[in-house]
């Protein structure tokens, strides 16, 4: 539910030194206060109570709790800003005082009801003053989108979008690092070497193998992969076991490193492409060591945007143009976001030369765990793989390194595996060519190939279910992640579009027939990648951004009012005030009188407290608007005594009644609360057909309240008498009458205060009757007008207040 | 006498870029052929419909199949085929050859087609029949190649 402000009670906060209290009924108002009024206690009080900050009050030298109380009141008071709203069950005041010698504040509400309310009214907007109007245009692309996407709850979306990123990333580089083609491939050489067939198949692999001991006569055939240990087992011979072990371990060595030496190409290239990026980086490692700056910039933009104001660099104090600061600032931080992108490359290649090396490290540690590598003759061999081992730990000690430490990587050429590293595997061969000599014509030949070929299979096997699960999962990740960006995009540029034409809308009415159009929000980034978001508009048929290249300041202005006026309308939902605080200031007179009347026009549904200090702007251009509107307007005055305080003779009689009472004035009060009483009864007779007896003109327009009360008694009798059983104040209103005999309208009732109070909140009681409360009602007269003769009703416009009523 | 090789197949993987990007980087020979339409050459009946080679890592197997599952390739009887119904493929990575065939891999190529000639009769049948060499026999080893595949 929208809920507007029916009532502002300040006490004891900012210049209201006594109490300061705005009743609105849910109504707009405009205030008029020259500078140092204290107008911006109002916009002060509201920003503190919904934010609990002051933005323009917050600075490490100023206490927040003593800044918004007033000065001048006794530590003992308690400053107070009292709220009450068209739901009243979120009314609340929130206090600042002395608790054991330190200032604390509270709220006096803490129903669930309120603290929903206060939850999401937090981040809505609700105040804008002249110095906050160009905040967003005045942010880089990176601070505009992750303003808006706080606001909409997108950048909740974007981290869930690199988690999805990552783990994309992840899976892809294990696929690459694991090289399971190069692995399998090499699988693939051993089958066909041992059984002259490349197969992936097992059925494939068993036909084979059933052809291959067709000869042998072994009395059975293999149907399944466990068969193929049954024929091992028929062909090992115990004199041959020691060479079949030997030849086996030295294949296994063999097919490792011609894997390894497959793979020369793919480490190096991947190794030369780190080094390229390590060598870039290295050359300006300034601009990495400047990412680490940029939580510092940020903060630092952040302070001489909102805090620091005078010409000097808020750090050293040096002088220097703080315009010129904060657009070096801003530039800077660009910068910063390019070398954060060329980081993150860097390190992406780094970590897959570190998982690469480490990989093969391991497949090298596995050979050297085999026992028979400690023996005699295999002494040279250990020494081989060693230095292999040694030139993979080279590529692991390049990824250690810091790229800001200022020590170099080894060179490429100087560490890159080479052919000539694997000439050992020579001597291998001649190894197992001279086993397989000893071996030959025996079945141990065949041993050795079925086994060595069913390891080789099984391991293809292996390779392909490990690749198709990380495949499975890469595909299956790549359609989420195509999916979700595809759906964040959608999401974003639907809302954006909408945002962009009420932006746009607001503009156009303060700037008709310029030749600035189509002024838009748009997203900035390739494919996937969303990096900002900028401002475009059309100037003279050309695409144009930034904005400030042809904007002058009056039209950036212009943009941020509208902005924040979209704002409102797209993301308020619980609140329907808006406060503007002298936001005007800089606009020339065009774009005041439009702006006027966009606010009157386009936001008939929102409450606005519009506190200005341009005289000639409220007296001839929004004043006679609010008036038509109905706003209450008022000026806002400032005494050594009283402090910031309301106008003592306000323009509306009713204003000025209650201002009066509230401040305990009772001489002279009698014939305003009379003549008040008057025109509303004379109203209230005009709308329910009340008749009194005939006068002549003259007479007639001197109609007295008691008479008309009497009168209007009369009628409801006939028309439903349960009314006066309902509301005694229509009775109590009659017997106040007498207030109003034709003595009052000379010689004023001598009441007490206390007696004058009374009467009045009895004609306000009694006024409620006839008049809908409801914010929203537009013909808020319960009236003839409204009759429903079906249900025999009079009410209102709205309907919401409603009574028999017999004609 | 040179020692026999049997070329079997791996699975059949489904004609879709999910199953193709992997493929990226690798250069050897591919094969496309139909779920289910069995084409009738002149000796026997294949769903065999192209046989395609990637020379090249930089022009692998994965981009030589996307080109041709985008439609880039213009192979009219692909893009019609697989109108009709949907298409697999396999492949064959060049590396583990490398022991046994000591040619290029055009070459290898050209004796798979060849082969086929051999087998069925007629190219497969979106292959282009123009500019293919075919090897001396003796110089093209000894491949068997596992045409059942197709059946």
């Amino acid at each position: 539910m929208a809920t507007k402000i029916n009532e502002i009670n300040l006490k004891g906060i900012r210049g209201a030194k006594d109490t300061l209290k705005l009743p609105l009924n849910g109504k707009s108002v405009l205030l008029y206060g020259d500078n140092g009024t204290g107008k911006s206690s109002i916009s002060d009080s509201l920003e503190w109570f919904f934010t609990d900050k002051v933005e323009h009050l917050s600075s490490l030298e100023i206490d927040l709790k003593e800044a918004l109380r007033n000065a001048k009141i006794d530590a003992s008071e308690t400053s107070e800003v009292k709220l009450s709203f068209t739901n009243n069950k979120v009314d609340a005041t929130k206090s600042i005082y002395y608790k054991k010698a330190k200032l604390v504040s509270e709220f006096n509400n803490t129903s669930e009801d309120f603290t929903k309310f206060f939850t999401d009214t937090k981040n809505e907007n609700l105040i804008l003053r002249f110095k906050n109007l160009t905040n967003f245009v005045d942010n880089t692309k990176t601070e505009k989108l992750k303003y808006l996407s706080e606001i909409i709850g997108f950048s909740e979306v974007s981290k869930k979008k690199e988690v999805l990123q990552k783990c994309y990333n992840a899976v892809k580089s294990e696929i690459t690092k694991q090289n399971f083609e190069g692995q399998k491939s090499n699988l693939q050489r051993v089958l066909i070497d041992k059984i002259g067939a490349s197969i992936s198949q097992e059925q494939n692999f068993i036909d084979k193998l059933n052809e291959k001991i067709k000869p042998l006569n072994v009395g059975f055939e293999i149907k399944t992969l466990e068969d193929i240990d049954k024929v091992l087992t028929h062909l090992t011979s115990p004199e041959n076991n020691k060479l079949n072990l030997e030849l086996a371990f030295l294949e296994s060595i063999q097919n490792s490193f011609t894997l390894l030496k497959s793979e020369i190409g793919f480490i190096n290239s991947e190794y030369g492409k780190y080094y390229l990026e390590f060598e870039k980086i290295a050359l300006d490692v300034q601009s990495i060591m400047q990412t680490f700056f940029k939580e510092l910039l940020n903060t630092g933009k952040n302070v001489i945007t909102k805090y620091h104001k005078e010409d000097s660099c808020p750090l050293c104090l040096q002088p220097k143009n703080i315009e010129e600061l904060q657009s070096e600032i801003s530039k800077r931080l660009e910068e910063i976001e390019e070398s954060s992108k060329k980081l993150n490359d860097f390190n992406k290649s780094k970590t897959l030369v570190s998982e690469i090396a480490l990989e093969r490290a391991k497949r090298i540690d596995t050979l050297l765990l085999n026992p028979d590598i400690n023996n005699k003759e295999n002494e040279v061999l250990k020494i081989d793989i060693q230095k292999i081992k040694d030139k993979i730990g080279a590529f692991q000690i390049a990824s250690t390194i810091k790229v800001t430490s200022g020590e170099k990587i080894s060179e490429p050429e100087k560490i890159n595996l080479v052919e000539s590293d694997f000439d050992f595997q020579a001597k291998i061969s001649e190894r197992i060519i001279k086993l397989k000599e000893a071996l030959k014509n025996n079945s141990t030949i065949l041993y050795n190939e079925i086994s060595s070929s069913k390891e080789a299979f099984l391991n293809i096997r292996l390779i392909e279910k490990q690749k198709s699960i990380l495949e499975n999962q890469q595909n299956s990740l790549k359609i989420i992640y195509d999916e979700f960006i595809k759906k964040q995009k959608e999401g974003l540029e639907n809302f954006i579009t909408t945002f962009s034409g009420k932006i746009n809308e607001f503009y156009q009415f303060m700037n008709p027939n310029e030749p600035f159009q189509e002024i838009k929000i748009v997203t900035i980034g390739e494919d996937d990648e969303l990096n900002g978001l900028t401002i475009e508009y059309k100037y003279e048929g050309n695409w144009v951004s930034p904005p400030q290249k042809y904007f002058s300041e009056s039209h950036l202005n212009c943009f941020g009012l509208s902005f924040f006026l979209a704002s409102v309308i797209a993301f308020n939902k619980e609140s329907q005030f808006v406060v503007l605080d002298d936001v005007i200031s800089s606009f020339d007179s065009t774009h005041r009188k439009k702006f006027a009347d966009l606010i009157i026009e386009k936001f008939n549904d929102y409450q606005f407290i519009v506190l200005t200090h341009e005289r000639e702007w409220f007296d001839n251009m929004i004043k006679p608007l609010a008036k038509k509107k109905g706003w209450y307007i008022n000026e806002i005055k400032w005494s050594e005594s009283k402090g910031t305080h309301f106008n003592e003779t306000p323009n509306e009689l009713k204003d000025f009644i209650e201002h009066n009472l509230s401040n305990g004035i009772s001489n002279g009060m009698g014939n305003p609360i009379r003549r008040y009483m008057e025109q509303k009864l004379k109203d209230i007779a005009s709308n329910t057909d009340t008749k009194v007896i005939f006068r002549f003109n003259e007479i007639n327009e001197h109609r007295m309240c008691y008479e008309l009360i009497t009168s209007l008694k009369s009628t409801i009798k006939i028309t439903n008498k349960d009314l006066l059983v309902t509301y005694p104040v229509i009775d109590r209103i009659e017997n106040s009458a007498q207030i109003g005999n034709t003595l009052s309208h000379d010689n004023p009732l001598d009441s007490k205060i206390g007696d004058l109070k009374a009467i009045w909140s009895d004609i306000l009681e009694f006024e409620k009757i006839f008049y809908c409360q409801e914010a929203n009602c537009k013909k808020p007269k319960v009236s003839l007008k409204n009759y429903d003769p079906v249900l025999k009703t009079i009410r209102c416009g709205c309907g919401k207040t409603s009574y028999n009523w017999k004609v | 006498m040179e020692k026999e090789i049997t070329i079997y197949f791996d699975e059949p993987k489904k004609f879709e870029a999910s199953n193709i990007r992997p493929l990226n980087g690798l250069a050897g020979l591919y094969f496309i052929f139909s779920k289910s339409i069995d084409i009738q050459y002149p000796f026997a009946k294949s769903k065999l419909l192209y046989i395609g080679m990637s020379e090249k890592k930089t022009n692998s197997i994965g981009s030589r199949l996307l080109s041709h599952f985008e439609g880039k390739s213009k192979n009219v009887g692909l893009i019609n085929y697989r109108k009709i119904e949907p298409l697999y493929f396999t492949y064959i990575n060049f590396e583990i050859l490398q022991n046994v065939w000591k040619f290029r891999i055009e070459d290898l190529e050209s004796h798979f087609i060849s082969n086929f000639v051999e087998n069925y009769g007629v190219y497969p049948i979106c292959n282009n029949k123009t500019g293919l060499t075919v090897l001396d026999k003796k110089q093209s080893g000894n491949l068997k190649i596992d045409w059942k595949y197709f059946k």
